[in-house]
């Protein structure tokens, strides 16, 4: 067998569960006509929708392990968002089967959270004993999560857990990419799951970096970020049954600036795209389209808006952030905007940025107020994350 | 193929002795440990180009510290400390290293239970065959909380004693092992075997989940190229193949 894999690599499976509903069809079609999945400032997942992904899951290979997941009064919403995620990814690329060639890529920061974070509240208070605590605290480490989906899924291959902050899931997709490049394993299921704690919602409101509207990506005033819950996963492969776009390259880069806030020069993000570029032998014009990260927080926007006009001014590419639709679904936030990428490239459509009416003055970008009909070759995913990380990928369409 | 050509770990207690250091008021045990075993290599190594620096972290318990300091204070006052909650992220601590030593290549945090050393180490390799660095800083870090000690001790078996540290190894490219001739000693890191349904044989009595790395920088330090074998809580065991150069 050859040591390195110099052909194309393959995304040929989405899966989905996110504030709009299940899987990418409800996704994309809000996001082409503008409507919001966010009330109230945050995305969350409805309560159909969750009862939805498992009725789902009992029509699946899964369905023997998943009967414990619901009860009279609740449902194990982690669990269930990630399977029905899995589920529908694996059914597009047609082969459930995973071997010892395959490998489990799983993206969480806040992982089983929920489950414990009153309880850790009240045993500070002593409202609760250590032999009580420890019943929902000894699944606070992430990897007790991805253990309990590996034995349900049966993965016998390369697993890792990704929980680089919002970055995660784009580096976890990269280095997805170089497993199958180095010839460690033959396909990659990559993707994972983020639900609302109190952690998370208070933690957030503490830094400023919220707001009760609809986010506002790019605008003069855009007042911060709409949280959100779901889950996703893609399935990257060398031969598959069926291939909706390849990936061409990616990058990883750390700005080594501040632990919250991004360089105001954008230099992760405009070191990580012209990497991916360089890696892809494209030039900044060969770019149809760049998915930003655009959370609509203040610095964000003006960090990766001013990396991008840095890069593509001459170019003039467009430019979406979809987040005031879908909601910023923290780690997961890039498996789930490159299934929009993947949708873009097939459709040859280029969503509009919700939210956005006066473009911040500062940022020489081109965003479409509008849905734009394009032929979509190649596309630019980013993403950064809290601790100076920066990632992007480029998605390009299979025929070129 | 990968060489390891200088590893390192810091305790607990180097950790408490840090806390009288200004710099490092707002800082975790995790970072603290993290920084003190990164220190002591690139000290070692003044010569590795920030840029050309990967980082890839492991974690498993990540930053319970500061995460249950925000969930106590948001209990007893109402109100959400946002140090705290900047501290809770499992990136924060490689986030704190790659800002105090100006360290701008691929980062990444991990976290894999039992194996989450093993994983920071197999990472790492893959990083470094793709480049563009020619370095990756490959961290495991783990610490408990002092309130949550006993409960915490109750998640592993009877005898294993639950511990905390901090540990670090510089992984190579072979193509820059050729290069830097100097290094005297170093190691050959192949891969690592994973063996499941092991007769139980818990033999390391002081262990965190990530310290897998600490027993490679012990044999490092102790110039001995001997293949590990690391028997994990759950009853399975990773064998990592080294072999000195």
């Amino acid at each position: 067998m050859a040591e390195y894999y110099d052909g194309p690599i393959a995304i040929s499976g989405l899966g989905s569960v996110h504030c709009l509903g299940l899987g990418i069809k409800p996704l994309w079609n809000n996001v082409l006509n503008s409507v919001s999945g966010i009330h109230e400032g945050i995305g969350k997942i409805k309560e159909e929708t969750l009862e939805q992904a498992y009725q789902d899951l009992l029509h699946s290979p899964y369905k023997d392990s998943i009967k414990n997941l619901r009860t009279e009064s609740s449902h194990d919403k982690t669990l269930i968002l990630t399977l029905a995620a899995i589920q529908q990814a694996l059914q597009q690329a047609g082969n459930y089967f995973l071997s010892n060639r395959d490998a489990f890529l799983f993206v969480s920061t806040t992982g089983h959270i929920t489950h414990w974070e009153d309880d850790i509240m009240n045993f500070s208070q002593d409202k609760l004993s250590p032999e009580q605590l420890l019943k929902t605290f000894s699944k606070e480490p992430l990897g007790v999560l991805s253990n309990e989906i590996q034995s349900i899924i049966g993965i016998p291959g390369q697993t890792a857990l990704f929980s680089s902050a919002c970055s995660a899931s784009t580096q976890a997709i990269h280095l997805g990419s170089l497993l199958l490049k180095q010839n460690r394993i033959d396909r990659c299921l990559i993707g994972g799951v983020e639900t609302l704690s109190k952690l998370t919602l208070e933690g957030f409101k503490s830094l400023g970096l919220l707001t009760n509207e609809t986010a506002k990506p790019f605008d003069q005033d855009r007042s911060g970020i709409n949280l959100a819950e779901g889950a996703a996963f893609i399935v990257l492969e060398k031969k598959p049954k069926q291939v909706l776009a390849h990936l061409s390259s990616g990058s990883l880069s750390s700005e080594a600036y501040h632990m919250t806030s991004p360089h105001p020069e954008g230099k992760g993000y405009f070191r990580c795209m012209e990497q991916a570029l360089k890696k892809a032998n494209l030039l900044p014009q060969d770019i149809s389209w760049i998915h930003s990260h655009g959370t609509g927080s203040v610095h964000n926007d003006f960090s990766e808006g001013k990396a991008i006009s840095q890069l593509f001014k001459k170019s003039k590419t467009l430019v979406s952030s979809t987040k005031a639709i879908h909601g910023h679904t923290l780690g997961i936030s890039g498996v789930l905007e490159i299934e929009l990428c993947v949708k873009a490239i097939a459709e040859k459509q280029i969503p509009p940025t919700k939210g956005l009416i006066n473009q911040d003055s500062n940022l020489d970008i081109n965003i479409p107020l509008k849905i734009t009909n394009l032929n979509v070759n190649h596309v630019i995913k980013n993403s950064a994350g809290f601790g100076s990380n920066n990632a992007s990928l480029i998605i390009s369409k299979a025929e070129l | 193929m990968t060489f390891v050509i200088d590893a390192s770990f810091s305790t607990k207690k180097e950790a408490e002795l840090l806390s009288k250091d200004a710099r490092f008021r707002k800082t975790s045990t995790n970072m603290k440990l993290s920084f003190l075993a990164a220190n002591q290599i690139l000290a070692r190594h003044p010569d590795i180009k920030r840029s050309n620096l990967a980082i890839v972290l492991g974690t498993s318990h990540g930053e319970l510290e500061a995460t249950n300091g925000f969930l106590t204070h948001l209990k007893k006052t109402g109100f959400a400390r946002p140090i705290l909650f900047q501290n809770s992220l499992h990136n924060s601590t490689l986030g704190f290293i790659s800002q105090h030593f100006q360290i701008t290549g691929s980062t990444i945090t991990l976290s894999n239970q039992y194996f989450t050393g093993e994983k920071t180490l197999e990472m790492a390799q893959v990083l470094l065959n793709d480049g563009p660095e020619t370095h990756c800083l490959a961290i495991g870090v783990d610490s408990i909380p002092e309130n949550l000690k006993s409960v915490m001790q109750k998640m592993y078996p009877d005898d294993v004693t639950l511990s905390e540290g901090g540990c670090g190894a510089v992984l190579l490219t072979q193509k820059q092992h050729h290069k830097e001739n100097k290094i005297q000693f170093n190691l050959k890191f192949n891969r690592i075997n994973y063996e499941n349904h092991l007769e139980k044989n818990f033999f390391f009595t002081s262990y965190y989940d990530s310290n897998c790395i600490e027993i490679l920088a012990r044999a490092f330090l102790g110039k001995k190229d001997e293949d590990i074998f690391l028997h994990k809580p759950d009853g399975t065991r990773s064998h990592i193949e080294f072999h000195e150069t």
